[in-house]
């Protein structure tokens, strides 16, 4: 049936690979490799880059969660409570606000997500998550620990929503894993799910959908306010207005509400012109 | 889309009791496995490997089918039954149908762009919908060509969503039809070449490669976590076509490669739900009701109107909470056409008094929690 294949045979000296060229979409900072990228270049990228890409390259954030993180950026092996406020119930906006931290850093750098059970990938996309550099393990069921310390080592961010409250001992395991491996750990859940001290909490404290009344239009956006805060050199309470999602899905800063941690009246006439804004 | 080699073995399709085709075909795989990073068992007696990486490091899509019908000649001897074709094309579904054409003869190479052209000849039942191909001859549609040239308002009308992605597949604009897939990549993760692979014809690096690289590290986590838990458990999402939100996005198990990512979301579906999307939605809708001021279940008409303003909610036989905003609802109305797959839906998003927004699912007379805009 090979007859004619059969005279071929393997080809004795394969041809020199270079690898192409890298993509315009590519981040040179982070490091990844095009695919198939042959040997010589890789032996040599392996020289140059480990320090270089691991430690000095620092994660990037959205631009409207900025002003939220000390230095405007995720650190590498930092960890970010993210919690709903009000207990729990409150008006959510913790999972779109946990993906939407990791969203930049995964145009670029290696992002997982462990427990997030169901998570909606529409949604993912429209807050700019690049699902090719996204390891999702929904259900890691008892071992979750265990997953998130293992992909500690290899990835550069990983969001954690663990089954429920933290212990103390584990927290503090999962922590030092994440400085040794100088990975950004998220973490989601109630305020008290993370006993350990954060390095920075971010707390969603009100949220309303607009665009929606009784029986007409559809959920447009979410206007929510946010409130970090940190320890050490973050040592601070940074509030900020966002919309999340915005009318397209993405994340936005509230237009006119710039004065982060300002409590007064003035943001109520902005929020108006937002909410027109928002409506359009 | 990706360009594929599909290897078809017709005699290995089908798997019999004492597991001789399962161990025959397990031989092929391995045998493709000597010279690229990744073979793909598809289906039994169907394996697939991306040429993108390996056409690139051996010179060319030519060389690479005659390397693959190499090691499955080399097989044939010692292994009765390991005979197959060797075919490539762009997307799976068109590689394959080069495949089985190659089956008995030398290996069949689509060059990249003329696969429409390659796909327009072949009969309908090359979709392997067998209803939908008896349907389509009485109408007089009788090859690719043929349902290619319908227009598609007009076959997404008639037909429905199905048979519009089978309509992409057959005109070379998808890779491949719903369902093809049956067997998940093999469990123990690529690595460098390993003991016993001395002595194979070159080997094209792997992906995770074989020295540090940012690339590899994640690569090994995820494998040490697909040891830990079942490589399904790790998985990566992407988009496909389709109107809720659940039936847009598609998991599938890690393998490495940036495989399915990317693929096209577009196509027309009427009845989305609008923007922006949940960013959680239950694999599995849970139960919901949801009560006019009197009390009583919310009712959606035929004509897709509901009797009376909701009131309360409640999830999962949770308490109940106030319903301050809705809208909807929006009627879905899939596969009208068939009376199996028939489902009458109507979706509406329901904001809470806390603030929380729902999108539920009316269905066979009750409401589900089908995603949360958390």
């Amino acid at each position: 049936m090979f007859d004619k294949v059969r005279q071929v045979g393997p080809l004795s000296s394969p041809p020199v690979e270079h690898g192409p060229a890298p993509r315009a979409d590519q981040d040179p900072r982070s490091g990844r490799r095009p695919l198939g990228a042959g040997h010589i270049d890789a032996v040599l990228a392996a020289r140059v880059r480990p320090t270089s890409a691991r430690r000095d390259q620092f994660l990037p954030v959205l631009t409207p969660l900025a002003p939220l993180l000390p230095g405007g950026h995720l650190a590498r092996g930092a960890v970010v409570a993210v919690a709903p406020g009000g207990g729990g119930a409150g008006a959510g906006g913790g999972t779109s606000l946990a993906f939407a931290l990791l969203a930049a850093a995964s145009n670029g750098s290696w992002c997982g997500a462990v427990g997030t059970a169901d998570p909606g990938v529409v949604a993912l996309t429209e807050l700019g998550v690049d699902l090719r550099h996204l390891v999702l393990v929904p259900r890691p069921g008892g071992q979750w620990a265990q997953v998130t310390a293992t992909l500690l080592d290899g990835l550069d961010v990983v969001l954690l929503r663990p089954p429920g409250v933290v212990g103390p001992g584990v927290a503090r395991r999962l922590a030092a894993r994440a400085r040794d491996a100088g990975t950004a750990l998220v973490v989601l859940g109630p305020a008290r799910a993370w006993p350990e001290g954060a390095d920075l909490r971010v707390t969603v404290r009100h949220g309303r959908w607009e665009g929606i009344g009784t029986g007409h239009g559809h959920l447009r956006c979410r206007r929510v306010e946010v409130e970090a805060t940190g320890r050490r050199a973050a040592a601070r309470t940074v509030v900020a207005d966002l919309w999340l999602p915005g009318p397209s899905g993405g994340v936005g800063a509230v237009a006119g509400a710039g004065a982060i941690g300002a409590r007064d009246d003035a943001r109520d006439d902005a929020r108006d012109d937002a909410i027109e804004q928002c409506g359009e | 889309m990706e360009r594929q080699l599909v290897v078809w073995c017709p005699t290995l399709l089908e798997e019999g009791e004492r597991g001789r085709e399962a161990r025959t075909f397990r031989r092929v795989v391995e045998a493709l496995a000597t010279f690229a990073a990744r073979v793909d068992p598809v289906r039994p007696g169907v394996c697939a490997v991306p040429t993108r990486g390996p056409s690139r490091y051996f010179g060319g899509d030519a060389a690479l089918a005659e390397l693959a019908a190499a090691a499955l000649a080399g097989l044939t001897p010692d292994v009765p039954g390991g005979t197959g074709g060797v075919g490539i094309a762009d997307g799976l579904f068109a590689a394959g149908l080069a495949a089985r054409a190659a089956v008995g003869s030398r290996p069949v190479v689509v060059p990249p762009g003329r696969t429409p052209a390659f796909l327009a000849p072949w009969p309908v039942t090359a979709l392997d919908r067998p209803d939908l191909a008896d349907l389509l001859l009485r109408l007089g549609i009788r090859t690719l060509g043929d349902l290619v040239a319908l227009p598609v308002p007009r076959v997404l009308a008639r037909f429905g969503d199905d048979v519009v992605r089978c309509q992409r597949v057959a005109a070379g604009t998808e890779g491949e039809l719903p369902g093809f897939r049956l067997l998940h990549p093999p469990r123990t993760p690529r690595s460098g070449p390993g003991p016993g692979r001395t002595g194979a014809t070159a080997r094209q690096p792997g992906f995770w490669g074989d020295t540090a690289d940012v690339d590899a590290r994640a690569g090994r986590a995820v494998a040490d976590v697909q040891r830990l838990l079942d490589p399904e458990a790790v998985v990566r999402a992407t988009l496909q076509g389709g109107r809720g939100p659940g039936q847009r996005a598609r998991f599938v198990p890690w393998t490495g490669r940036g495989a399915g990512a990317g693929e096209d979301p577009g196509g027309p579906w009427p009845g989305r739900v609008p923007p922006p999307a949940p960013v959680t939605v239950l694999e599995r809708p849970r139960p919901a009701q949801l009560a006019d001021g009197t009390g009583r279940t919310v009712a959606v008409s035929g004509g897709g109107m509901i009797e009376a303003a909701p009131a309360r909610l409640s999830l999962d036989g949770g308490p109940w909470v106030t319903v301050a905003a809705w809208a909807g609802p929006w009627p879905v109305d899939e596969r009208w056409w068939s009376p199996r797959g028939r489902r009458r839906q109507a979706r509406m998003q329901v904001v809470t008094a806390e603030g929380t927004a729902h999108l539920l699912t009316r269905e066979r007379g009750g409401w589900w929690l089908e995603a949360t805009y958390d």
